[in-house]
Order: structure tokens, then C-alpha cells, then sequence
């Protein structure tokens, strides 16, 4: 299977150039040398953690990551503390702490556009103010993807309650949208259905207050319905 | 397009160092580029690389062939592309994503970029510093309020002493 080469230049195999192990190094940074956007597709594959991070490597990097389409709120460091918390006290604590997180990456995050923003902690309705920033800031950038993820163990009566948008919650970028144990009203997800024409996946687990929901809109995309 | 009956195109591709290299059209076709020139009737002589050394093309061509050998089979192509880009050093592998860039070949754009987030995740950021000859330009101070700044992206990540 090697290259076959029909010049003279040399007759190595392929694989013979590619000394086994070792990352190059040498003084070169060839990775510095990437262009931009293959830099940032490959933060993309990394956490918002890691792919951060690289803003100390040297003044190239300082600003890159904030260009990556995907904003993945993932708090794991927390969920290793669970067990030693009740639902509640953990709120108390670090649920200011990463309102703060994700209130300063989005303050400082330049990608004109979002494949994905997702926020994944144990929120309730007295984030509401922040939370519906977020959710505006995600349909400003034309989020592909937004996703809620309040943990089932909140008490279903502090869900945050999902806004009746009136002007912004139009979008023709949502592809879908994940609500766990926030509320969401007939109203919302009709606003939503009829609003979001590219929409193909909408996700509601964990709210109690259905009664009468219509499903209806003029260009429905719509593949999967799961409430 | 591949002719219909009898042996298989084989196309010419000139590295910009001037090394020629044969393959078989329908393995070369995974470039969207090249695609794109056979389909538009460029394809008739020698095709010209010019953002690609013959090294690179090298591997990028035994890749080629290797990953069209496999039938329809993700989990196969999956293990081929793992075992491809294990034993590449990152030169390699940075010098490979340009190519497969310029090439417009997503299967490999994708298995490269996600290898160079794998090695670079979880390291300090010294580690990744001396691994990928990334020279620290900031003044410490300048250095100090960067990681001010990213305290957060710190947390669970061993000291970094930078030796």
C-alpha cells in the first residue's frame, strides 16, 4: 500500500520518513504556524477547559479559543464533589461560581456563530436572569444546538421556568433544542415549532406541564419529538 | 471518471518539490480537489500539488490507498485511520493537516485534528510548550494576568512549573 512514487528523487517508503514516537519539537512551531481555523477546529474537539487553557501558550494563542463554535458549559470537576453535598447545598456553593464562569467566557467570546452552547448544572429559577441571557446570547450567535441540563434532583417546583420568547427566539439556525428539568409551557414549544423552521430535534425531559400542546408550523423540518 | 471497463485511471500528482507520484484515481478521488479537477477534465496529464512537499503527499497517497482498500466498514476505516497516525510525529502531523486542508479532505482533516487535541489535552501547558517547540513570548507579567484570567481553565491540571 505505499505511495508509489515515479520520480527519482528518492525511493524510501512512506512510512520510513515518519520517525516512530516522538512530536517533532525541534524549533519550528509548526503548530503555531497553522492557520487560524485549522487551530481552532482542532480546539473544537477539545473541552471549553483544555481548549482555554492554550490561551497561556504565547500571545498566538491568547485569543484563538475564543473562535471555537462549541460552548460546552460541562462542570465536572463538580459532579466529584456531589457525594458529599446535598442537591441544595452544592447549589448554594458553586452555583454562583459557574453562573460567573459562564457569564465570562460568553462576555469575552468572539465566533459570530454556534454549533452548539450548552449548560449543564443544577440551575433553578433563581438563575432565571442569567439563565435567559444565555439563552438570548445563544440565539444571537444562531446556535445549531442549545441544550438545558438542569439535573432531575432540583425540585421541579424551582425549575427555571423556559421564557415565552417574543422577538428573539426566531431563529433559522436551530437545529435543536434539549430541555432536562426545566418548565416548559404549551406556549414556549408552540412559539418555538413555529419559529425555528430548521428545527429536527426537540427534547423535553423532565417538566410536568403539558396539557394541550400543539404541534404545528408552516415548514416543520421537525425528525424527533421526545417530551 | 474512472473508465468503465478495463484497468483502472491512474493519475499523476506532482509534489511542490517536484516528486511525481502515481495512484489510482478512484483512491485519489477522497480529495475533493482532485475530484473536482478529474471531474472538470484536468486530470488528463500531470496535476500539480503546489501546497504539498512529497513527503507529506507520500503518506497522505499510502493513505489513500489504504483507507479506499476497506470496504464500507466505519469501525474498519476507524482502526485503519488510528493505526495510520499512531507512529506520526507531530511534524508529520501538522505538515498532514495542511495537506489534507488543501486537499479538502474531510475523513483525514478530521482523524489529524482530533489526534493533535488528543496529544495536546490534559498536558500542562509547559509540556505542550516543549513538545511543540512553542516559544513563550509573554513577559511574566503578561503571562501572570493570562493565567489570571484562565484561572478556571487550571483546575484539576497538575502545576506547571514549566521545567
Amino acid at each position: 500500500m505505499d505511495a508509489n512514487r515515479v520520480g527519482t528523487h528518492s525511493n524510501s517508503k512512506p512510512e520510513m520518513c515518519d520517525k516512530a514516537g516522538y512530536l517533532g519539537g525541534k524549533d519550528d512551531d509548526r503548530l503555531s504556524k497553522l492557520p487560524d481555523d485549522i487551530l481552532v477546529d482542532i480546539m473544537s474537539r477539545m473541552s471549553l477547559k483544555e481548549a482555554a487553557r492554550t490561551s497561556v501558550l504565547s500571545s498566538r494563542w491568547k485569543h484563538l479559543w475564543k473562535y471555537i463554535p462549541f460552548l460546552k458549559f460541562d462542570a465536572d470537576n463538580v459532579y466529584k464533589i456531589m457525594d458529599h453535598h446535598s442537591a441544595d447545598e452544592l447549589i448554594e456553593i458553586e452555583a454562583p461560581k459557574y453562573v460567573e464562569w459562564v457569564n465570562s467566557v460568553i462576555q469575552s467570546h468572539k465566533s459570530p456563530t454556534l454549533k452548539q452552547f450548552k449548560i449543564h448544572f443544577h440551575l433553578d429559577r433563581r438563575h432565571t436572569d442569567a439563565i435567559t441571557r444565555w439563552i438570548e446570547f445563544a440565539f444571537s450567535r444562531q446556535a445549531e444546538r442549545l441544550e438545558l441540563n438542569h439535573e432531575s434532583f432540583v425540585n421541579p417546583k424551582r425549575y427555571y421556568c423556559f421564557p415565552r420568547f417574543h422577538s428573539f427566539a426566531t431563529s433559522n439556525s436551530l437545529k435543536a433544542l434539549s430541555l432536562k428539568s426545566v418548565h416548559v409551557r404549551d406556549a414556549a414549544v408552540e412559539f418555538i415549532l413555529r419559529n425555528c423552521p430548521r428545527l429536527e430535534e426537540l427534547f423535553v425531559r423532565y417538566s410536568h406541564n403539558f396539557s394541550n400542546l400543539e404541534v404545528c408550523g408552516s415548514s416543520l423540518k421537525l425528525k424527533r419529538l421526545d417530551l | 471518471m474512472a473508465a468503465e471497463t478495463g484497468t483502472p485511471t491512474t493519475l499523476t500528482l506532482k509534489s511542490n518539490d517536484d516528486e511525481l507520484f502515481s495512484v489510482a484515481e478512484s483512491a485519489a478521488i477522497l480529495s475533493v480537489t482532485i475530484r473536482n479537477m478529474v471531474e472538470d477534465g484536468c486530470a488528463g496529464g500531470v496535476i500539480p500539488l503546489d501546497n504539498v512537499d512529497g513527503k507529506t503527499l507520500a503518506s497522505v497517497i499510502t493513505y489513500m490507498n489504504g483507507i479506499s482498500a476497506i470496504p464500507a466498514d466505519e469501525e474498519k476505516k476507524k482502526s485503519y485511520r488510528d493505526k495510520f497516525l499512531s507512529d506520526k510525529d507531530f511534524e508529520t502531523l501538522a505538515d498532514m493537516v495542511l495537506a489534507a486542508n488543501y486537499l479538502n479532505m474531510s475523513c483525514l482533516m478530521d482523524a489529524v485534528s482530533a489526534k493533535i487535541a488528543q496529544v495536546m489535552e490534559k498536558k500542562s501547558v509547559g509540556w505542550v510548550r516543549r513538545k511543540f517547540g512553542i516559544e513563550n513570548d509573554y513577559t511574566p507579567e503578561e503571562e501572570a494576568a493570562v493565567k489570571e484570567e484562565h484561572k478556571w481553565t487550571f483546575e484539576g491540571v497538575e502545576t506547571d512549573d514549566d521545567n
